[in-house]
Parts: C-alpha cells; sequence; structure tokens
C-alpha cells in the first residue's frame, strides 16, 4: 500500500512516501515562516519515484501539536487533498512519529516540542514491537513540571529537548539520555504510522481531521477566566 | 443685490454650487469661500476690476500685495516662474498652509502684487477653493475675508460682522461651517537667495529648512 | 468557465462556483457568533474555525451547484490582504484543489474581490468608476480604470468605518458586530440631534479617517449612565457623520478622477442610511451609483471566482508556491 505522509507543524517541514513498511522517499527542509512551498515538494517527491497523487493509495498527515499555524496549512492540504481524490487519509500526531522514530531503544521515550517560554508539549512512550505505544496523555506545560513527573532513565526527542538541554540535565541528572541526531519529524514515518490503521481498514473522515492544538488560544482562556481583552 | 449663502455641508458637495461660483468669478465677482486657513475673498486674480474690488472691501493699501490659490503646481507655471525649489517644497507641503513667494509673469497685473514682481502662490488644502480654481482656471485671490489688520474669520457670522454693509458687494458666499484655526500660512520668499522665510506659519521654520537643505544636497 | 472561487480572509469561510458571470451556488460560514463572544475577531479563533469548515463549505459549493470537482476548470483564492492564519487555510485548500484537478490557479486581492462583487451584481455597470470598499476591516477608494486596472486613491489613516460602527457599539452596550445594530437602531433615532466631527471632509485628501469622531463620541458620553442617554439618538448622528465623510470623499474622488459612476461595495454597502445617502447625492449631482446585492456585500466567494475569471485573462495565473500575503497593496495588472 503506498502512502504519502506530510507534516508542516514544525520549522522542518516534511513529505514522504512509503510502500509498505518500505521508505521510497522523504524530502525534509527547514521552511521557518514560509509555508508555501508544500504542494510543490509533494510534487517532487511523488516525481522521484515516477508516480503521480492518483498511485498513492492512502493520505497521512502529521495534526501536530506544534506550531499552530503550520499545522493548519498541513491538516487543510491533507483534507483537501483526500476529498478531491476520495483517498482515505489518517492524522498522525506528531509527538508519535518522533517517538517511533527512536522506536529501537529499549526505554521510556519523551519526545518534546516547543511550545515557548520554557513550556512543551510532550508525552511518554514506550517501544513495544515493531512499534511505540503511548503511556497516559499529552501533556503541554511548563518543562519542570513534567520533568518532575520522570523518576526513571529517559530518552528526550525533539527540537524541544535539545533547546531545553541545560534545564533538562540539571533537573534529572544522569535520568536525561540523548541521542547524537536531530529529531525531525519525517513524512516517511507519518505514513508508516498511518499504515497499521489502513491495514485494518480504519481512517479518517477527511473532512474533520482537526490539529492537536492541546491549548486553547489566549482569548479563548481568557474568556475562560472571564478576564476581558481590549 | 443680496447677497445668497450657500451651505455647503460634508452630506452635500453641491457641482451646482460650485458650478454658479464659477461662472460668477469669471463675469468679476466677489465670492467668500472657505480654505485651509479661514474663509477668504475669492476673485479672479488677473481681472483688475475684481482686484479693486477685494482691496476696497478689505480697505487695505495698494502696497501689500494679494496672494493667490491655484489647483495644483503646474497651474502655478502660467503666473509665475516655478523654480526646482518650489517644486520640491510643493511636493512636500502643498496643499497646505505654506504660501510661495516666486517671480511673477507678465501676465500678473500689477496691482495684484503691489508693485513688486514675486508673486505669492498657495495650494490650500481645501477642497472647495481647490475645486473652484480649477474650475475657472484663473488664479484666484486668497487674501481672509476680514478688514486690513483685523483677525482671520473662522465663520460666516464673523465674515459678516467684519464686512458689514459692504458684504452687498460680495456676490455669493460658500458657507462650510465653523472652520478648524489652523494659523496662518508660512511665507518663504524663494525669488532671492539663499531662499527665506517672510513669515512663520503653521509649517515650521525647522521642516522647511530641512526640506531646502535636502533639495540643495541632491542638486 | 466554471470557475470555484474560496475566501477565508478574515472570519468567513467561503465557497462558490461561479460560470461566466453567472453564480451557481455562493457558501458563507460566518463566524460571527462565535466572535461576538471575544466582542471582536480573534485571528487564532477565526484561524481554527477555518481548517474545520473548509472542507465542508467547498464540498457543498460544488454538490449545491450539481457539479462534481473533476468540472471545474480554474480556482481562485483570495491570496492577498486579510489575516495571514486565515488566509493561508484558503491558499492551501486552493493549492491543493488546483493540483489534484490540474486547473489553474489564480490568487486575488481581497479588494479586488469586494470590487468585483459589485462588476457581478451589476454588468451594467460602467468602467472607468470610482470604487468605495467599506467594511470592519477596510475602507478604501480606488479607481477603477478598467477591469483589473486600479490606482488606490485613498485609505483609512486609521480605524475602518465598519470598526469605528463595532466600537460605537461597544461602547453603548449595543453588541457585536455594531453595524447592523447601529443602521437598525439610528432608524428611531435622530440624525441631527448630535453634531459630531466629520474629519477631513473639508481637505483635499482622498485619505478617510475615523478614530476622531469615535473619540469624540465617547468623550462626549464617557461617565454616563447609560441608561439615561438618547442611545438611538446618538447612534443615528454617529452613523450620519460616518455616513457624510463617505459620500462626501467618494463625491471628491468622482470628482476628481472624472467619472460618473461610482460603485459602493463591502459589508457597510448593506447600511440603509449609507445606500440613502448616496442615491440622494449622486442624483443630485448626476452620478450613477451601484450597490451589490446584500450576499454580496458581506465577504463571500462567488467575487473572488468573477476577479479570478478577469485575472485568468490577462494570464495572471499563480504557481502552487502560492503564498498568503497579509499587507500586499492593491494592484492592478499594467
Amino acid at each position: 500500500m503506498r502512502i504519502l505522509g506530510i507534516d508542516t507543524s514544525s520549522r522542518f517541514n516534511t513529505v514522504g512516501l512509503i510502500d509498505g513498511d518500505h521508505i521510497l522517499a522523504d524530502f525534509t527542509w527547514e521552511a521557518g515562516d514560509s509555508l508555501q512551498k508544500i504542494i510543490l515538494s509533494i510534487d517532487l517527491v511523488l516525481a522521484s519515484g515516477g508516480l503521480t497523487l492518483a498511485d498513492v493509495d492512502g493520505l497521512a498527515v502529521g495534526i501536530g501539536p506544534g506550531s499552530w499555524t503550520g499545522v493548519r496549512v498541513g491538516v487543510t492540504v491533507g483534507k483537501i487533498l483526500a476529498y478531491a481524490t476520495n483517498k482515505p487519509i489518517c492524522g498522525v500526531s506528531s509527538l508519535d512519529a518522533l517517538a517511533y522514530q527512536a522506536r529501537d531503544v529499549p526505554t521510556l521515550l519523551c519526545p518534546l516540542i516547543n511550545a515557548g517560554k520554557e513550556n512543551v508539549y510532550a508525552a511518554f512512550f514506550r517501544p513495544r514491537g515493531e512499534t511505540v505505544v503511548k503511556e497516559g496523555e499529552y501533556y503541554v506545560g511548563d518543562i519542570k513540571g513534567l520533568l518532575k513527573t520522570i523518576k526513571e532513565p529517559a530518552l528526550f526527542l525533539g527540537n524541544a529537548a535539545h533547546l531545553y538541554r541545560q534545564i533538562i540535565v540539571e533537573e534529572l541528572g544522569p535520568l536525561a539520555n540523548y541521542r547524537g541526531e536531530g529529531d525531525v519529524q519525517r513524512g516517511s514515518v507519518i505514513a508508516l504510522l498511518a499504515l497499521p490503521r489502513f491495514g485494518r481498514g480504519e481512517s479518517d473522515d477527511a473532512l474533520s481531521i482537526s490539529p492537536l492544538y492541546l491549548k486553547e488560544s489566549l482569548a479563548q482562556a481568557l474568556l475562560a477566566k472571564r478576564l476581558t481583552i481590549s | 443685490m443680496t447677497t445668497a449663502i450657500r451651505v455647503l455641508g460634508a452630506d452635500n458637495p453641491s457641482t451646482q454650487t460650485l458650478k454658479e461660483a464659477a461662472s460668477l468669478i469669471l463675469k468679476g465677482e466677489v465670492l467668500v469661500c472657505p480654505t485651509d486657513t479661514g474663509y477668504a475673498l475669492a476673485a479672479n486674480a488677473l481681472d483688475i476690476t475684481a482686484i479693486q474690488k477685494v482691496f476696497a472691501l478689505k480697505r487695505r493699501s495698494f502696497d501689500n500685495p494679494i496672494h493667490v490659490a491655484v489647483s495644483v503646481i503646474d497651474e502655478a507655471e502660467k503666473y509665475a516662474y516655478v523654480n526646482a525649489v518650489a517644486r520640491v517644497l510643493a511636493r512636500e507641503f502643498l496643499p497646505g498652509a505654506l504660501t510661495l513667494v516666486l517671480p511673477r509673469r507678465e501676465i500678473v497685473p500689477s496691482l495684484l502684487t503691489g508693485g513688486r514682481d514675486t508673486i505669492g502662490i498657495r495650494i490650500p488644502n481645501n477642497q472647495i477653493i481647490l475645486r473652484l480654481a480649477h474650475m475657472v482656471e484663473r488664479p484666484l485671490t486668497a487674501t481672509s475675508a476680514n478688514i486690513s489688520g483685523r483677525a482671520t474669520p473662522y465663520a460666516i457670522e464673523e465674515v459678516l460682522d467684519q464686512l458689514g454693509d459692504s458684504v452687498q458687494q460680495i456676490a455669493l458666499i460658500l458657507d462650510q461651517g465653523a472652520l478648524t484655526p489652523i494659523g496662518l500660512s508660512t511665507i518663504v520668499d524663494l525669488s532671492i537667495k539663499p531662499p527665506q522665510i517672510l513669515r512663520q506659519g503653521r509649517i515650521s521654520e525647522q521642516e522647511i529648512l530641512r526640506m531646502l537643505h535636502s533639495a540643495q544636497s541632491s542638486n | 468557465m466554471l470557475l470555484l472561487g474560496i475566501e477565508t480572509s478574515c472570519d468567513e469561510t467561503a465557497a462558490a462556483l461561479v460560470a461566466d458571470g453567472v453564480i451557481l451556488s455562493n457558501v458563507i460560514a460566518s463566524q460571527i457568533d462565535l466572535h461576538a463572544k471575544f466582542g471582536g475577531i480573534v485571528p487564532e479563533v477565526a484561524a481554527r474555525k477555518h481548517v474545520e469548515t473548509i472542507g465542508y463549505i467547498i464540498r457543498e459549493a460544488i454538490d449545491s451547484a450539481n457539479k462534481t470537482p473533476a468540472e471545474i476548470e480554474a480556482i481562485a483564492v483570495t491570496s492577498k490582504y486579510g489575516l495571514v492564519g486565515s488566509l493561508l487555510v484558503g491558499v492551501a485548500a486552493a493549492k491543493s484543489l488546483a493540483y489534484t484537478l490540474k486547473v489553474p490557479l489564480v490568487g486575488i486581492h481581497h479588494i479586488e474581490g469586494h470590487i468585483f462583487a459589485n462588476i457581478l451584481s451589476n454588468p451594467k455597470m460602467s468602467m472607468p468608476h470610482v470604487c468605495l470598499t467599506v467594511s470592519g476591516g477596510h475602507t478604501m477608494l480606488v479607481y477603477v480604470k478598467d477591469l483589473c486596472q486600479y490606482e488606490v486613491l485613498g485609505n483609512t489613516l486609521d480605524d475602518a468605518a465598519g470598526e469605528a460602527f463595532d466600537k460605537i457599539a461597544k461602547f453603548l452596550g449595543l453588541g457585536f458586530p455594531g453595524g447592523p445594530i447601529i443602521d437598525k437602531l439610528s432608524a428611531q433615532g435622530n440624525k441631527k440631534a448630535f453634531n459630531f466631527p466629520r474629519p477631513l471632509w473639508r481637505s483635499r485628501t482622498l485619505d478617510l479617517s475615523f478614530s476622531g469622531l469615535k473619540t469624540a463620541v465617547i468623550n462626549m458620553f464617557k461617565g454616563k449612565d447609560s441608561s439615561t442617554l438618547p442611545i438611538a439618538d446618538i447612534a443615528a448622528s454617529f452613523q450620519e457623520a460616518v455616513v457624510n465623510v463617505l459620500v462626501s470623499k467618494t463625491l471628491q474622488a468622482a470628482w476628481q478622477k472624472g467619472v460618473s459612476t461610482i460603485s459602493v461595495t463591502g459589508g457597510v454597502a448593506t447600511n440603509r442610511r449609507l445606500r440613502e445617502a448616496f442615491s440622494e447625492i449622486c442624483h443630485q449631482e448626476g452620478q450613477q451609483v451601484f450597490f451589490p446585492r446584500p450576499d454580496l456585500c458581506t465577504d463571500n466567494a462567488a467575487m473572488v471566482a468573477a476577479a479570478g475569471n478577469a485575472r485568468l485573462k490577462y494570464g495572471n495565473v499563480a504557481g502552487l508556491d502560492l503564498d498568503a500575503i497579509p499587507n500586499a497593496p492593491l494592484k492592478g495588472v499594467t
């Protein structure tokens, strides 16, 4: 089954193509604030495999968490491509993808995505068999608050892991582990995580796929606290 | 002749009234017209009879020149020698409260300029006088509608108060309500080197000198 | 030619199918109720809503016109001028469709869309004309020389007219959005009760300004118990000042450009007093004035499709790396 996976929720945008569990292509680039290249990159990746959109059997899209603006572009592209091609689509969490990329390391996995001002999006995973399984819920909040809950060695992954490395090492000492490579979501991994769901005949309803924001907008939060915004 | 007062509001731009005003000007009549520096006596500045009426209304001495309003700086070229510095100031400050004193051309009656060989050019920031100047295709006198030496009128009541019975000599009054007093226009003499500020008005000497310096340095 | 228009520049998600000037569908999902509880449009909230609705809106526009995606021959999307997070959603959707269907894509400036709302509504309206686009987010005077040939004559220096309505309505405790509420209430009020300032109406500039007017109203009544205020009179007088300024500046522009046709578009073009004043004054001044039908005044995608159709004739096609530019100036083809 050929699956096209995309993720635009971080500074690095990515498009990947798999055929079953065989990776055909992966293209990751630093997009910064510019999200305009996603469609051309999809075309590039398909063309590199000698394929067209019609040849793809399913789509997978990273739903975050991460940059709200970024993830909206990816999710919109995913759902509209799915609608227009009439192909099935699965939404995949970017945190899951990061953890999956470290599934060969037998330890508690803790991918971190930056949420600004020493806040992070995070979740805990453990490798199981060929994949990883999430433990507990997705977390968004102060990094120190997260670290206080860790009582065993953990492998930290993702851009925020490196950004807040000093704090993590200070708080956890020898419990904090890192890998040498930079950790960035890869489109092929997004696709790989969707594969078992497609295998079970499952997919998401294209038009209703939503980003995983994990946090209300500031306005909503203030409204909830009944403070006025001027 | 009873003087008609036409009220021009934000809700009534009235091209009809302006056409009527334009035709009166071309007949040599004097009107009261709003500008950005108060109400003015507007008349055809090329018409000697009209100019005499203006001097009489104001009881102004003939050696005190009257400045004119045009709609765009290119129009001024017909009545004055507009140099590069003048164009720089025009681009920056006009329409606005700045009077440019420039060497006059022959066509301008010396009665208007008090015998001098210079003329004061204005492009006031008020759409009524600009439109009127554009319609008549003549320079308009732009001297305040008061008795010489007295306060500038910003409302028609003040104009009527000052001119008293002489108001009968005015053919039409264009009432744009209470005008905002922003001060007098600044007068710059560009007919001499270096240019000199003859009167400090709304636009400050600093701003003008800054513009003059940047104009010179780019030449 | 069958064109799909997509519009997500602010707080309405819209899609429409238009074929040669005929609107086959015009679907709009407004977020007004959503933002009402915040008292104004919140960009993050708007953008999140766009992602939720965009797919449904596009599907509805296609289905309700009894067409299929394969029949679409070109796509036009608002990509310039608006909230960036909102624009990006429409642009992403448009590019995805254009890529899949292999059809040309056109990026449209939001104000150009409004200009075309009237051209689409009133095919008899001639060019050149002066167009006033007035809404919650914009107040702009444009000289429309010909199709897609523009000269921006004036802009608001501070608040858009619709914004001023929102702020005064908020001050008077009338709710959001302010325009329609004030419009309705003014019918019961005396528009001459208060003579609020009409900023800039005497000067030659074609720029507009409403913050001075807004401040004058607020300063006059702040601190007073709102139950003692003649709300309807205040609303009517405020509205009258805004209307006067809009009408007189537009006429000034028409005079300056020597045209006798005036186009009034944008959300505030649905205001009854504005329409009445324009019609009266234009009749007096010998000008012809045109308004779009109400569902084309507020943000919609049919106008975007119409603009796209014209741009296509000039060969103005965008690449699949079309980006959203929130502050783009309005530019014609030449």
